[in-house]
């Protein structure tokens, strides 16, 4: 019977659990994809190539100190403690890897594929945050933003809200049970912070100062980028479910689909939401864009960011309704942002993910009011105080001051943003005369062989 | 002969944690990664200051650049026209 059990969470925990990973990396990667089309033509090589160089640069950060900081920091508020207990995720310690470590419970350690979610998860507030900034930063200055977001911040926000332990879920009830809200509000905090310091690009500002968007040099590539990036929230979901989970209900314990928190929920219900989400935003996307199909989907992310928190709970009706809302208020927060603080938003991470995750944490907390997060019975319940605070702890002192002083600190250091003659000649100068100097020369062999074969011949 | 810690499968697997090779120098891996690291972010910066430098002595002439600049735009109206 012990031997069925441990086959049983064998194939939901190894096998499921590395399957919703693989489906999960869909969503930075497809938000790479995004900076790719959304940047202009003579940058999207370079665009692409700094999404995805972030991914190596944030394991190496998580690695060696993000994932033990998430583990460190979860008790509070302040430094209360939590390091003791932190050592087994140190870098030097030998559990995560190839291994058997076993659990209190007799069960295998699931710290490997844990980490690898808090990659993941890292890695997709990096490219949030590089997608506010592209064209005109120095991809040295934007990976040492990436070391503090993915390093500090995001294992703060992930150790106070996004862990059975943190102390924003025991004393004020927050509830993110997927955690890209959690991660979207961060980076978008942060993203505004540091856009505050680097400033518009030059193609952007008009003669009076005014702020004005550039349209996307693919939008083909947006378009997938973000289908790319809802199929990866769905993986997010299943990641952060702990299926055949033992949860001790009242007396018994019975084995359910428990979320980070160690509750009950239903992961289906939750891609239903998630579903209901994209059907909103892409209905009243359709009307507010009349009908563009990448703008609309652009407004769909933020539909789906807003209703993320509370999706193990509403009814798919209800989604859909907050979904519209969601894209109404952050697609015209994405323009208020524009014109009214010239704000140079590339890809609209602080409207979209920001504005949305932070919007989307207080309506949660005020519907789902009473609900209780865990089953441990000491914790306080879900209510409107503990989700709007935390929203504003994430927003504002783990995203915009930091973002806002490191952005200071490296303009200072004259490690921020690119020379002008760059930004205007692009990155990708020298790919584009590669391909120049390719193709001519794949000219000239073809005119010398027709030459050669055809008008010579007798 | 093996320099990892399993040399046998015929044992409890609660007594074998980690199987990687070396076991015990995880401290000694940590430290190279973190100096590759910061070796890494300075190499990336050189690279760019690199760029920059090329590029500004190559267009250090502003009409080459305003040319360079209508260029770009010559070929983003070519491709609008070829996609409508």
């Amino acid at each position: 019977m012990d031997n069925e059990i441990a086959a049983t969470r064998i194939l939901l925990v190894e096998g499921i659990g590395i399957l919703a990973l693989v489906l999960a990396l869909m969503a930075p990667l497809g938000l790479s994809l995004v900076t790719m089309g959304c940047g202009r033509f003579r940058n999207r090589f370079a665009n692409l190539g700094a999404s995805v160089l972030l991914f190596p640069f944030v394991f190496v950060v998580s690695y060696l100190f993000g994932w033990m900081f998430s583990f460190a920091f979860a008790s509070g508020p302040g430094f209360t403690g939590g390091f003791q207990s932190a050592w087994h995720a140190a870098p030097w310690g030998d559990r995560l890897g190839p291994g058997f470590h076993q659990t209190e419970s007799g069960a295998f350690s699931t710290d490997t594929q844990d980490f690898i979610r808090f990659v993941l998860l890292g890695w997709l507030a990096c490219v949030i945050l590089a997608g506010a900034v592209l064209e005109r930063i120095k991809i040295g200055g934007l990976l040492l933003l990436a070391t503090l977001l993915s390093g500090f911040c995001g294992s703060l926000a992930v150790g106070w809200g996004w862990s059975e332990r943190g102390w924003m879920v025991a004393l004020m009830g927050y509830h993110d049970p997927v955690g890209a809200t959690t991660i979207a509000t961060l980076a978008g905090g942060f993203a505004l912070g540091v856009l505050r310091i680097l400033g518009p690009r030059i193609a952007s500002v008009d003669d009076s100062g005014q702020t004005h968007g550039i349209g996307p040099n693919s939008a083909g590539l947006v378009l997938a980028g973000h289908t790319l990036f809802l199929l990866g929230l769905i993986g997010m979901i299943l990641a952060s479910v702990e299926l055949a989970a033992p949860v001790q209900l009242g007396e018994v314990t019975q084995y359910v689909a428990a979320t980070v928190y160690g509750a009950p929920t239903d992961p289906a219900g939750q891609v239903l939401n998630l579903i209901a989400a994209v059907m909103g935003g892409l209905m009243i996307g359709s009307i507010l864009t009349h009908a563009d199909i990448t703008r609309t989907m652009t407004l769909t992310i933020a539909s789906v960011i807003g209703t993320l928190p509370a999706s193990d709970f509403f009814n798919p009706l209800q989604t859909v309704l907050l979904a519209m809302f969601f894209a109404w208020v952050c697609g015209n927060a994405r323009d208020w942002l524009e014109r009214k603080f010239n704000l140079d938003d590339v890809t609209g991470s602080v409207a979209l993910f920001g504005f949305s995750g932070f919007w989307g944490l207080v309506i949660s907390g005020i519907l789902l009011w009473g609900i209780p997060v865990s089953t441990v019975p000491a914790y306080v319940h879900i209510n409107p105080f503990g989700n709007t605070t935390a929203a504003m702890i994430l927003f504002w002192v783990l995203g915009f001051i930091p973002g806002n002083i490191a952005a200071r600190i490296l303009r200072y250091a004259g490690g921020l943003r690119i020379d002008r003659t760059l930004e205007l000649v692009g990155h990708d100068l020298e790919v584009l005369r590669d391909v120049e100097d390719t193709t001519s020369a794949a000219y000239m062999r073809e005119d010398r062989y027709v030459r050669e074969e055809f008008q010579e011949r007798p | 002969m093996s320099i990892g810690p399993v040399n046998e499968w015929d044992n409890s697997l609660a007594d074998v944690t980690s199987v990687a090779p070396i076991a015990g120098a995880e401290a000694l891996w940590a430290g190279i990664i973190f100096v590759f690291g910061i070796w890494f972010v300075i190499a990336i910066y050189r690279i760019g200051a690199g760029q920059e430098a090329d590029v500004a002595q190559e267009f250090s002439d502003p009409d080459l650049l305003r040319r360079l600049l209508a260029y770009f735009e010559g070929q983003s109206e070519q491709e609008s026209n070829n996609d409508t």
